[in-house]
């Protein structure tokens, strides 16, 4: 039986082709922070996470949530998405919530300059059409600027992610101002990447494995503490 | 929903993640005869409930008939197989049951359809389609038209709904994308424009996203404005089967998804004349302007 477990970690490894990290909305990025990475172009992401009260913003209810999302890259310089977040009202009863990202890559990364991305997450408040203002915010919403830079050394690539967002939902203003983390693939297996990251009220760990060349799995701890996790699968 | 519904939907979900295999455009040959079966998926949120999601699942199995010089007869059933909507969607029901007739000249390629239309409308329909270069279209629709209902009860409503849709159609080869602009009347009588861009992906897929504004398009309860947007998914399945069998199986040659962001279930919508009508295949199979299902 260990045998057998061993042998289809292998080829999962061995089939590994996916070298891209989503958030948890979709996009590529890191954790809970935005990076200038992009998805392959001409690919499509369907997934999930479920995500711990601490790491999904406040405003609606103080509980654990499911999300799941439809993310697309028609070309290499722009991603968009579509996630559902099922707010828990109590133990038995949810909201869905709908909400859109986008996010564009005017400079590429080059050999001396690094990638810049602009980004808006849940632009639309409510019904009554409020955009990214104070008055009825979505609950996600954000605007952010992001740069990043890849080198390579120590048996790997690292990617140095720097990134500046606004948060009109006063509560979680903590999250607005300068943010960024870093990321590490192995020369071994670049389907793995550990990152390291400071979301603007602590700091998250997480890791990312691609597996069979379609599936994508990120595990999340928040602050050394909270858990959170996703499944995403890429179709190219 | 049953456990065994449950497991039938994940089956049917993951057999639409490709894996790596080519869609192939079906042959239409005289004499084919082609059963095939899709899955027609409808969903809606409720909040403030245990079950915020609710679920419409119809299985639509089909055949078309090529009789030779461009002939085509089609029959479509809907059955429901999960449904959390009602007793009114319970009833098996026929879907689509049309001849349709196509002719080429030159650039123009016409197509012209009588019977049974999706989205209950029964009647007369033509299309049309002008090359006028490899990168522009022309392309229009006008169609004759009543309602009919065949579940509970059967009903139909007089012939007398004349509505019409003229496009223009922008390609650019080199990045497989499409700009589209559309207007004119649909089914329930309202008017509006769409301005629609859409990627064709190199294998499979179609993603686009529209912005649209009728006189009737959304609900002004909840918005004053009369614009609304959305996206559309179109995916290509593989496992076509040999187009060269007289009689094949097969599952429907795609899946196609399109999100209203008013969520508006009949501002500005048209029926469909064929079970397996899409925007990347387009409406005349020997017609490759633009992608052309390729």
């Amino acid at each position: 039986m260990k045998r057998k477990v061993l042998l289809l970690i292998i080829a999962a490894c061995l089939l590994g082709q996916v070298a891209s990290a989503q958030m948890y909305t979709g996009l590529e990025g890191l954790l809970h922070t935005p990076s200038a990475e992009m998805g392959t172009s001409e690919s499509i992401r369907v997934g999930g996470h479920y995500l711990n009260r601490h790491f999904i913003p406040k405003g609606y209810s103080d509980m654990d949530a499911p999300v799941f999302y439809v993310a697309v890259t028609p070309y290499e310089w722009v991603e968009a998405s579509y996630m559902v977040t099922f707010w828990k009202e109590s133990q038995s009863s949810y909201a869905p919530d709908r909400a859109f990202f986008l996010k564009v890559r005017p400079l590429k990364e080059g050999k001396w300059w690094p990638a810049l991305v602009v980004g808006v997450q849940d632009p639309i408040g409510s019904a009554k059409g409020f955009y990214l203002t104070e008055d009825a915010p979505g609950f996600y919403s954000n605007l952010f600027l992001a740069a990043t830079k890849h080198f390579h050394f120590l048996a790997g690539e690292w990617g140095f992610h720097l990134a500046c967002r606004y948060y009109p939902n006063k509560g979680n203003s903590s999250w607005s101002g300068i943010v960024g983390g870093i990321t590490w693939r192995p020369d071994f297996y670049s389907p793995l990447r550990v990152t390291a990251e400071y979301y603007g009220s602590g700091v998250n760990l997480g890791i990312d494995a691609g597996l069979f060349g379609f599936l994508h799995l990120q595990l999340i701890l928040q602050d050394f503490k909270y858990l959170s996790g996703g499944i995403c699968v890429e179709i190219k | 929903m049953t456990k065994k519904q449950f497991i039938l939907c994940i089956c049917l979900f993951l057999s639409i993640l490709g894996f790596h295999a080519r869609a192939q455009e079906t042959d239409a040959w005289p004499g084919r005869v082609e059963f095939f079966a899709g899955v027609d998926v409808n969903y809606r949120f409720i909040s403030y409930t245990s079950r915020p999601v609710e679920l419409l699942l119809y299985v639509t199995p089909a055949v078309k008939w090529h009789p030779g010089k461009d002939w085509q007869l089609t029959l479509q059933g809907a059955i429901p197989f999960v449904n959390l909507y009602g007793d009114y969607y319970r009833y098996p029901r026929i879907n689509i049951a049309a001849l349709s007739k196509e002719l080429y000249a030159g650039n123009f390629s016409f197509k012209f359809s009588g019977g049974l239309f999706s989205r209950q409308r029964y009647g007369l329909d033509a299309k049309f389609q002008w090359a006028v270069t490899p990168w522009f279209a022309l392309e229009g629709q006008i169609s004759w038209t009543g309602f009919y209902e065949m579940t509970n009860r059967w009903a139909f409503s007089a012939m007398d709904r004349v509505t019409g849709l003229l496009s223009a159609r922008f390609y650019i080869p080199k990045y497989r994308t499409e700009f589209r602009i559309t207007g004119g009347r649909y089914i329930y009588a309202d008017y509006g424009l769409r301005f629609a861009w859409m990627k064709h992906f190199s294998r499979f897929i179609s993603v686009g996203a529209f912005v649209q504004t009728g006189d009737h398009y959304g609900n002004l309860t909840l918005s004053p404005v009369r614009l609304g947007a959305g996206a559309q998914l179109i995916f290509m399945l593989p496992w076509q089967g040999n187009g060269k069998k007289r009689v094949s199986f097969r599952p429907a040659s795609n899946i196609r998804l399109t999100y209203d962001y008013k969520s508006d279930e009949y501002g500005m919508k048209m029926f469909a004349t064929d079970p397996e009508e899409n925007e990347r295949s387009g409406n005349f199979s020997k017609s490759h302007w633009g992608v052309g299902g390729r």
